[in-house]
């Protein structure tokens, strides 16, 4: 939120700010997760009232225990989150650039597939392992790139269906060629990085607080924040911005419109492979070769990170602390008492209300302005109430807010 | 009951960094035709907004038949028997003239079975009464413009509106099409209807107005019947100084050839296997205004796409200066020096959400001079240059450079594409509608920065459906009629009676002469062996 006007004082100053449209994005976001979080604790008064109360503040909180001993409670959500943000990031990006990056899924299943064949095959250094996750994701991001840039297919379609190619592939890949990283005695899962290649476990820089302790998630606070100057400050962000918000002027104006739509999804499978290597290669869990009927949840998240962040990286980062929080703290809930996919429930609850807190926040103004109205009805003399104008105001900046698919400028 | 159909009185409506409308006062009597004038950004817009309850005035109240009420939005507005025909029409392209006609108001049987038979009735009854006769059964994406907006007019006729406000509607037709609508317009106002009739063409509004309001800066300038006052008189109340309506041109000599048509064949995006534009040849020369006439949907469009590369030609050549850019990129064609100010400004001259100053670098955001090292924008140097063209242009907007072009007005918009097409220094400039919904002052400066670019040498490709324009500005004209040219004429020497004749099709003389072809570079390789052996 910048302000260049240095003629004003501080409380003009920041009452500007907060009606600009990017607090009210702030605004939305705000009102959207508290609304699930009520709809998610109404949902569990049904389910058991004589808990509900208790057990919802677990789940806000439990994740929040700082004490000496849960210590790993912290260090386990930003570790979790790390993953979450780059795939929040995968779906933000391409989203503004005008695509919709529901491949995220397969991306980050290749990328499993790239950085654990690295770590555990090749037993190469961690940074090498990142790398080829991204690289693999990349590939992955590419195709569907490729195929809406030259053949005009839809990158949904693509993406859906590479998901699933991309999820047997990794998974054929463990069962054949790749078999010496499975532990066929472990169920398939793929050993862990500490007991075969430590050298390839993301480093905590010697600093021991907990083993879920890892640099992962400045990695990825560093990678949103190079993703925000990217989209801000480059020549290529400004293109992928404009074709985002107009392909016909991007066209019109000579960028490379083919180039662009390839590179964005690139760079989107880039950070989903990412995104990948930082959460398999912190050993948060092991890769199961024969999970064939679903993919992972990470990316999914990664979604609705993107959308309650309204496509703004840094709001990213904030979003995908948030959702780590509540799913790990649903951990914590009572399991005779309540299932601890309630978590997973609010969220999905979030991702609906995203979609709907514009509208709502229309439909409420509209509400509130037909009060106003029938309270000064009645004598309509020149001087309409001083407070009344100022409601006006505000309904005006949020009725001509742009819904996220539209708004390409936002949160600056 | 009150003389006044509708009465605005003392209404100001301020937006961040500009106040829109100022304590305007204006009253629309029954029965009559009331011009509303002023210049893009004059605040007409808001003042209908206003009127229609998209915006709450800060101040000030509106009247209908001498009560005040208050309005919440188009359909309360509707409801008082408000209706308006908007510049860019609201009608669903695949439906029939009627569906769109009854669309929200559809009668039912037993509240979900469509009965259509007295609406059809109805709107054939009102298309007799008021001269607006459409084929209801027709879909609307078959149907020509003229045809659309007598949709539009039938549409509120049809929702028994007496009060009708008609935003520009003259910009999308052709002379003959104006005066039947004008025509229409006077049926209506007999019939009792009252009509506001939003328009920067003086000469319109000296035919069919009774009185005219004047805007200018958001304020109320004058009232005056027009019987009373002159077009020199309103222009100079619109604009604030004398307006100049002829462009001052300077006979010179043209040079050589800068823009070179052979052969070139568009198709047809609707129906499939025809073409659009059917082998069209012509070369512009440097210094020279050539004007592409015709009525609109002839194949102009199509041809102005060919040429900037925005669709793919299906045969044919097209040079620029020395080289062959047939099959060139867009980028290319903009770097060589070729600028292109669209028609459809808000679909391919802007993207609407970024500020002004992102928008005046759209096609040269890689340039050097607006980068660091190739990759960073330099974005204060984009500033300096975006300040300078809005101070060199007179493009008023809220905040400057920092302003969302979607919350500036469709004048400053193109008056913004039209700085920036211009400061690219081209060496052709291809000018489609530049005029397009532009008031008289707006419209004096463009012309004036196009003979500029004459005048220093640029070759210039100007297509435009106002014959005045044509005629005034061109140097040479080329009437295009159903896919080719069909004449070429001498602005000079022509009259606008004969250019209808062309454009309408009923005459038919232009052989090309090739004077100047077209050769590749391999084509000249191919030679230069041939010559050796």
């Amino acid at each position: 939120m910048k302000n260049n006007d240095n003629t004003m004082t501080f409380p003009q100053r920041a009452l500007k700010v907060a009606k600009s449209d990017g607090a009210i994005k702030l605004y939305a976001s705000f009102a959207c997760i508290f609304i699930s979080l009520f709809i998610g604790f109404i949902f569990l008064v049904c389910l058991d009232p004589a808990h509900a109360g208790a057990e919802f503040y677990t789940m806000l909180v439990g994740g929040m225990n700082f004490s000496r001993l849960a210590m790993d409670n912290f260090f386990a959500i930003l570790a979790k989150a790390g993953p979450l943000l780059c795939c929040g990031l995968a779906v933000l990006f391409a989203y503004r650039a005008g695509m919709f990056n529901i491949g995220v899924a397969g991306q980050y299943v290749v990328g499993v597939f790239g950085s654990l064949m690295f770590a555990l095959q090749f037993n190469l250094p961690w940074y090498v392992c990142i790398l080829a996750g991204m690289l693999f994701g990349a590939i992955w991001g590419a195709i569907p790139g490729l195929l809406k840039a030259f053949c005009n297919v839809n990158e949904t379609l693509a993406g859906i269906m590479l998901n699933w190619i991309g999820l047997y592939f990794t998974n054929y890949s463990f069962q054949t060629y790749l078999s010496d990283c499975v532990n066929a005695n472990d169920g398939y899962k793929t050993f862990t990085i500490a007991s075969r290649n430590p050298g390839a476990a993301i480093p905590d820089l010697g600093i021991d607080v907990s083993s879920y302790f890892s640099i992962s998630i400045f990695i990825a606070v560093i990678v949103a924040v190079l993703i925000w100057f990217i989209m801000k400050y480059t020549t290529f962000g400004y293109q992928l911005r404009a074709s985002g918000l107009n392909k016909h002027a991007t066209k019109y104006a000579g960028m490379n419109e083919k180039r662009n739509i390839v590179v964005t999804l690139a760079i989107a499978g880039a950070l989903a492979g990412l995104g990948a290597s930082l959460y398999y290669l912190s050993g948060l869990e092991q890769w199961q070769a024969q999970w064939s009927n679903s993919l992972p949840q990470v990316p999914w998240n990664g979604i609705v990170v993107g959308f309650v962040a309204q496509l703004n990286p840094i709001g990213a980062i904030f979003a995908s602390l948030f959702i780590c929080l509540i799913s790990h703290g649903s951990r914590f809930m009572m399991q005779i008492y309540f299932p601890s996919e309630v978590a997973d429930f609010v969220v999905a609850i979030i991702v609906y209300l995203c979609g709907l807190t514009n509208f709502a926040f229309i439909l409420i103004q509209k509400y509130r302005n037909k009060r106003k109205h029938k309270d000064i009805a009645a004598p309509p003399d020149d001087g309409v109430k001083e407070e009344a104008v100022e409601e006006e105001k505000v309904v005006e900046t949020i009725v001509e807010e742009k819904t996220p698919i539209e708004a390409g400028e936002g949160g600056k | 009951m009150s003389e006044y159909a509708i009465e605005m009185e003392h209404i100001s409506k301020s937006f961040p960094g500009i106040k829109a409308n100022d304590d305007i006062t204006i009253g629309l009597k029954k029965g009559e035709i009331h011009a509303l004038l002023g210049e893009n950004g004059a605040g007409k817009s808001t003042l209908m907004s206003v009127l229609f309850g998209m915006y709450k005035p800060d101040e000030g109240h509106i009247k209908i038949n001498g009560e005040v009420v208050e309005i919440n939005g188009p359909i309360e507005a509707n409801k008082h028997g408000i209706g308006m025909v908007h510049q860019h029409f609201k009608l669903v392209e695949v439906f029939t003239v009627l569906e769109n006609i009854i669309l929200g108001i559809e009668p039912t049987k037993f509240k979900f079975v469509l009965t259509k038979k007295e609406a059809r009735q109805r709107i054939i009854g009102l298309g007799k009464q008021y001269d607006l006769e459409v084929d209801p059964d027709a879909k609307i994406e078959d149907i020509t413009v003229a045809m659309q907006q007598k949709t539009e007019i039938l549409k509120m006729l049809y929702r028994e509106n007496d009060v009708l406000i008609f935003d520009e509607p003259t910009a999308v037709l052709t002379p003959q099409e104006i005066d039947g609508l004008l025509q229409v317009m006077r049926n209506l106002k007999n019939e009792g209807k009252s009509i506001l009739f939003i328009s920067h063409k003086l000469d319109e509004i000296m035919t069919v107005a009774d009185r005219v309001s004047v805007l200018r800066k958001g304020k109320l300038i004058a009232t005056k019947v027009v019987s009373e006052t002159t077009k020199e008189e309103l222009s100079r109340l619109m604009v604030g100084r004398d307006v100049q309506f002829s462009v001052d041109k300077k006979e010179h000599e043209f040079g050589a050839n800068v823009l070179r048509v052979r052969d070139l064949v568009m198709s047809d995006k609707i129906h499939k296997g025809l073409n659009k534009v059917n082998g069209v040849s012509f070369s512009v020369r440097s210094g020279e205004i050539v004007a592409i006439a015709g009525i609109d949907g002839n194949g102009q469009t199509e041809l102005v796409y060919g040429i900037t590369g925005l669709e793919k030609i299906v045969s044919g050549r097209v040079a620029f200066k020395d080289q062959e850019i047939t099959t060139k990129s867009i980028f290319k064609r903009n770097a060589l020096g070729m600028a292109h100010i669209p028609e459809d400004r808000q679909k391919h001259g802007l993207v609407l959400d970024y500020s002004l100053e992102n928008n005046m670098i759209l096609e040269t955001y890689w340039k050097p001079e607006f980068t660091k090292g190739k990759i960073l924008l330099d974005r204060k140097k984009i500033r300096e240059y975006s300040d300078n063209l809005i101070e060199k242009f007179d493009i008023r907007s809220g905040e400057g450079s920092k302003s969302i072009v979607r919350s500036m007005s469709g004048g400053n918009q193109q008056k913004a594409i039209v700085a920036r097409e211009i400061e690219r220094d081209p060496d052709l400039l291809i000018a489609v509608q530049p005029t397009r919904g532009l008031d008289v002052g707006a419209i004096e400066n463009i012309h004036k920065y196009i003979v500029e670019e004459r005048d220093k040498g640029r070759a210039v490709l100007l297509v435009s459906f106002e014959l005045e324009e044509v005629l005034d500005l061109s140097d040479r004209i080329l009437v295009m009629f159903n896919g080719e040219i069909v004449g070429e004429l001498n602005p000079k020497e022509t009259t606008p009676e004969e250019l209808g004749l062309y454009m309408a099709g009923a005459k038919h003389n232009y052989e090309f002469v090739e004077d100047d072809p077209i050769i590749s570079e391999k084509e000249l390789k191919k030679e230069e062996k041939e010559n050796e052996k």
